[in-house]
């Protein structure tokens, strides 16, 4: 039960980053690998704080939204203008820096490589101590972004996103401007994964800046690709997919030092066989994208 | 100032490896338009394979080279053909591609971890790195084969490109894959060959890595990372502005080592990459734009 209400937990937390991913991703267009670095810094901030006590949990959330909607800001204004293949290879290079500035944070603040004992979040009195405490805080989280993905999505903003997408020059001659627009997404989207980061920190209790890196950006994208962008359920259901069936490897009865390379590998296998058979997503595009 | 030109030396030697994987990457790039990750398999592989034949088998140099360099062709002309191909023949986008290589990094990287245990490991170096000293300036024969590697990788990619027939495809397909098309050249013929010559000159970057320091299964994609920076520095297709931009960033990144500390040289190294982008969007040495995607 201990172990299925982790799993679900950490499914829910994925939800999130994979719905918010998507807004930038197939909403606006922007293939963005940087998207561990905004869910990093909410886990950071979250674990800065709490351990200096009763800092209010939505104060920090508060803080948490001024940081990341900078920190997304910039990253907008100084790439969003860099095109194609080349616009990936900067949004890894924000990635790596992020990763630098939590691995050099963590190591002179605490002097060890990682944040230990964080603990549980207090909302109005409330400790959510117990992992069913807490499952209920984040189902309630993840409904909320979720919701707000989906309404994002289907609003006038969400149409502006997708003409820009389509003919950028078409939406400047209508007299908008697709830079602020980008931005807007890209602020959004990592505000909500700052949220899932810190609803992460706050569960596991400890920060591993190795665990904000590359390979968590690529895996979010992968769970939109998998389940299929365009589509809040297609991107929740990526990140089931994609969560869920690594774990099934760990029944199998082998020693842990093999268990952790055999998941990887048979993460890699399942997301060439999802690309092979459905390159389109388990989930297609929704109506409204439709041509 | 010895620090200085030892760190600076020591740029050029380690940054050669690099120069080797931008130029072999480019080639592969600038052909087949695939943003090919799985590169940093290719070369790491090779790398695992010369160590094993090294360690295990001691077989001697002058088959283990070629062997490796086999490895790597076949390597990298079955991602192409099993991997790739099918995606783009079912008219998958670039992002399915892009997934999909990334895929084939994480399955090889693990494979790699299952078969020789994820600890580093070295090739043994022999007489390689005994000193040699002229005027005060330490080096090792390592350095003098990275230096003559990279060299002879840039002379096999210009001769082959300009002074051969099958290089000359590779030419007409990278500037315009439908005019070849048309003109009857099978361009399916020509990515197979790209990929078996590209990988194939990607793999003394591995064992000089192998040599110079150690190898670890996960280490491969970040090396390559820098690679392709150091391609779009250089304009994508340049051979030349790829094997420069390589020196000058591996120079830049060993040298900061007097001030900076080692944990921040990706921040300095994307930084760098950055302010280039933004202020070059085609590269230091790039003519024009490249507009496929």
């Amino acid at each position: 039960m201990g172990y299925l209400i982790a799993i679900v937990i950490l499914v829910l937390i994925y939800i999130i980053l994979a719905t918010s991913l998507d807004i930038v991703f197939s909403n606006a267009g922007i293939f963005s690998v940087s998207h561990a670095a905004f869910f990093g810094i909410g886990a950071l901030i979250y674990a800065v704080l709490s351990k200096l006590g009763h800092v209010n949990y939505f104060l920090i959330i508060g803080i948490v939204i001024v940081v990341t909607s900078l920190t997304a800001i910039l990253i907008a204004i100084s790439t969003l203008k860099i095109k194609g293949d080349y616009f990936i290879i900067a949004s890894f290079g924000f990635q790596m820096i992020a990763y630098d500035i939590f691995y050099n944070w963590v190591k002179f603040t605490s002097g060890a490589s990682v944040i230990y004992a964080i603990p549980r979040p207090t909302i109005f009195n409330i400790t959510f101590d117990s992992a069913s405490k807490y499952f209920i805080l984040v189902l309630i989280t993840t409904v909320l972004c979720v919701f707000i993905c989906w309404r994002l999505s289907h609003s006038p903003f969400g149409n502006l996103l997708r003409a820009i997408k389509d003919d950028d020059i078409a939406v400047q001659a209508s007299g908008r401007s697709p830079l602020v627009f980008k931005i807007k997404a890209l602020v959004i989207s990592g505000i909500l994964a700052a949220i899932a980061g810190v609803l992460y920190s706050g569960y596991l209790s400890i920060f591993v800046p190795g665990a904000y890196d590359v390979d968590l950006s690529i895996s979010i994208v992968a769970m939109v690709i998998v389940g299929g962008s365009g589509n809040i359920w297609g991107a929740s259901l990526g990140a089931a997919v994609l969560v869920i069936l690594p774990q099934l490897i760990s029944f199998l009865n082998l020693p842990t030092t093999i268990i952790g390379p055999l998941q990887q590998l048979f993460y890699g296998v399942l997301l060439i066989v999802f690309m092979r058979l459905r390159p389109e997503g388990l989930l297609k595009r929704g109506k409204q994208d439709a041509d | 100032m010895t620090l200085f030109t030892q760190l600076a030396f020591n740029g050029v030697s380690t940054g050669c490896s690099l120069a080797i994987i931008a130029m072999s990457f480019g080639l592969i790039y600038k052909t087949t338009g695939t943003f090919h990750v799985a590169h940093s398999i290719v070369f790491i592989s090779s790398a695992y394979l010369a160590y094993f034949l090294f360690q295990s088998i001691h077989w001697p140099v002058y088959i283990i080279v070629p062997l490796c360099a086999i490895w790597a062709a076949l390597l990298g002309m079955g991602i192409y053909y099993f991997l790739y191909k099918p995606i783009y023949k079912q008219g998958g986008s670039v992002l399915v591609v892009f997934i999909t290589s990334l895929a084939v990094t994480i399955i090889g990287e693990n494979l790699l971890s299952l078969i020789f245990n994820p600890d580093p490991k070295q090739i043994p170096q022999g007489v390689l790195t005994n000193p040699l000293q002229i005027g005060g300036f330490v080096f090792s024969y390592l350095d003098i084969i990275a230096i003559l590697c990279a060299l002879l990788v840039f002379g096999i990619i210009v001769f082959y490109l300009n002074r051969t027939p099958s290089g000359r495809l590779i030419k007409a397909v990278a500037s315009d894959p439908e005019l070849a098309i048309c003109k009857g050249i099978n361009t399916e013929k020509v990515y197979l060959t790209t990929y078996a010559i590209g990988s194939a000159l990607a793999m003394p970057a591995g064992i000089l890595i192998g040599l110079r320091s150690t190898i670890t299964p996960g280490m491969g994609s970040s090396i390559n990372l820098i690679a392709v920076m150091a391609v779009i520095f250089g304009g994508i297709g340049n051979v030349r502005g790829a094997l420069f931009a390589a020196l000058i960033l591996s120079l830049i990144r060993n040298i900061s080592l007097i001030f900076l500390d080692a944990s921040w040289l990706s921040t300095l190294t994307y930084g760098i990459f950055l302010i280039v982008i933004m202020i070059w969007p085609t590269g230091l040495f790039g003519e024009k734009q490249n507009t496929r995607s």
